[in-house]
């Protein structure tokens, strides 16, 4: 098993929405970001990573295992999985050290003294009700109980909305530990690019249910160009990007992945230059084609 | 399991507390304020039952309204499990809170007030008879479909019986008598049954009887959890 979670063509099909053909994977050691707007089907690869819904195609596999399975295997994968949705899945009225004491039972590799420690470092008050708590402080004690356990694998969606910079920042850093030794991985989902630039490795991009690119974050750092000039290029650069083409107010801007040849082709006549992840993000329009 | 039930107890314990003082003033209270005498036991027994049967589905609903169902699926347990302790948990709370109740009322009828008529030996086997019917009946839409699932149920159910009102007071068809005499007929039957084995094997069937709807209850509301998504 060379990947702790895997995506091979998944498909989960709503009445109103869908994710397609979805293939990406989570490696040991490393940090994937999953970015996309609002709607783009982010916690849907989250849930289908837990086994709170089922894939109608395709498959997903968390240490190997299809965790929506009904017996001892998926259970078992899950006791690897650190987790944090979307929002608070809590009853509001216990205290944080009674959720706490809930939760602890559940996993052989429960670390109390952890626990206390993050609780004390997040700031969250161990005796207060979860309801008296702000977004941004039930999602540090959501990290808490994710990290409390000794997780391989983390799946943290949107673990960044609601906190404050300071503590986003700590946040990447610890999770930065989390892989430091090299056997846990994290994949995290969030809207902004920022903590992807901080700290992953690998990137996926997903719009619509549709994955536009997933792979090294260095790949679009290194190699990729935004290319930006007046629309008389239009055409020329559709032909000549196979990531994507957005027309503005200004002209057109364009992804191409390889920004010597970018360069080569339009370096008289437009702005060429290095790729941003936020210009990954905002253009990326193309679903992806076999990448790793 | 025991970590399932422990955990289902701690986060609906404050809630169950609440509905169960609530109808404890209403079971206790009503048939003492009365003073006929003339309910029998085993009669106020199946109504209590039949409260009690409710408080594990309030369990069930409480988790519903807090989306906790996806907590609870996203902790390494298998959904059968969680399925087992529903059942084994909705049995223990609602046979603890009949057997608070029954002893509430006898110890009442220590100091003086015996609004009903003694318990026969029989009550156990109505107490169970009545609970296990009521759980089984309800668990697999509570599970499967929460609090919209047991509303709509419930209010399906009151539907079915103004329909049947009112479609015998209209066309005179003859539905109320035909469900009097079908209930007359169990009534009967079991009487019947009872005359030839005797109390205490019919007891047995009627507890086995119970214990076979109910385990037919839980495969049917594990293959429904395993296909509900959160």
């Amino acid at each position: 098993m060379d990947s702790l979670l895997e995506f091979t063509g998944a498909t989960k099909r709503f009445e109103d929405f869908a994710v397609r053909d979805v293939s990406f994977s989570v490696p040991p050691g490393y940090i994937v970001g999953l970015v996309g707007p609002n709607g783009a089907g982010k916690s849907t690869l989250m849930r289908l990573a837990l086994g709170l819904i089922k894939a109608d195609g395709g498959s997903v596999r968390v240490f190997g295992t299809d965790p929506a399975a009904a017996g001892r295997a998926g259970a078992e994968a899950r006791a690897r999985v650190g987790f944090v949705h979307d929002s608070p899945r809590v009853y509001d009225y216990l205290s944080v050290e009674r959720v706490a004491g809930i939760v602890a039972p559940f996993y052989p590799s429960w670390d109390s003294a952890l626990f206390s420690r993050l609780v004390a470092d997040f700031g969250v008050p161990p005796k207060a009700k979860v309801r008296s708590l702000s977004r941004g402080t039930k999602m540090k004690f959501a990290l808490a109980l994710a990290l409390s356990h000794r997780a391989d694998l983390l799946l943290l969606d949107e673990p960044t909305g609601g906190l404050d910079p300071v503590f986003r920042d700590r946040l990447l850093d610890r999770l930065s530990d989390v892989i430091g030794d090299g056997r846990a991985s994290v994949l995290f989902s969030t809207q902004l690019v920022t903590d992807l630039e901080r700290i992953a490795d690998f990137i996926v991009i997903i719009r619509e249910g549709r994955v536009m690119f997933s792979g090294p974050k260095d790949d679009i750092l290194d190699h990729w160009a935004v290319v930006r000039g007046g629309p008389e290029l239009a055409a020329e650069l559709a032909a000549a990007s196979r990531r994507g083409v957005v027309t503005t107010r200004q002209g057109v801007e364009a992804l191409l992945e390889d920004i010597e040849e970018a360069r080569r082709l339009f370096g008289g006549k437009a702005l060429v230059e290095k790729a941003t992840l936020e210009d990954a993000f905002l253009l990326c329009r193309e679903p992806a084609r076999r990448e790793k | 399991m025991l970590k399932l039930l422990r955990k289902d107890l701690i986060l609906s314990g404050r809630v169950i507390g609440w509905t169960y003082a609530f109808w404890s003033l209403l079971w206790l209270g009503g048939p003492a304020m009365s003073g006929s005498g003339s309910m029998p036991f085993g009669v106020w027994g199946g109504g209590v039952s039949v409260a009690c049967a409710f408080l594990p589905i309030v369990m069930i609903l409480r988790e519903d309204k807090f989306r906790a169902g996806a907590l609870g699926c996203s902790l390494p347990v298998k959904r059968d499990s969680i399925v087992v302790s529903r059942y084994l948990g909705g049995w223990i709370v609602a046979l603890v809170a009949v057997a608070v109740a029954i002893l509430a009322m006898l110890t009442l009828s220590l100091f003086g007030v015996r609004p009903l008529l003694p318990p026969t030996p029989m009550l156990p086997v109505t107490v169970v008879t009545v609970v296990g019917i009521a759980l089984a009946t309800m668990m697999p839409v509570a599970i499967r479909y929460g609090s919209a699932g047991v509303m709509g149920l419930l209010v399906a159910l009151q539907i079915l019986g103004v329909v049947v009102l009112m479609a015998s007071a209209l066309f005179d068809v003859r539905l109320v008598q035909g469900i009097e005499s079908a209930v007359r007929a169990i009534v009967r039957g079991g009487t019947q049954l009872r005359g030839a084995i005797g109390p205490v094997a019919f007891a047995a069937v009627l507890v086995a009887a119970v214990l076979g709807l109910n385990y037919a209850s839980f495969s049917l509301s594990s293959l429904l959890y395993r296909r509900r998504e959160f």
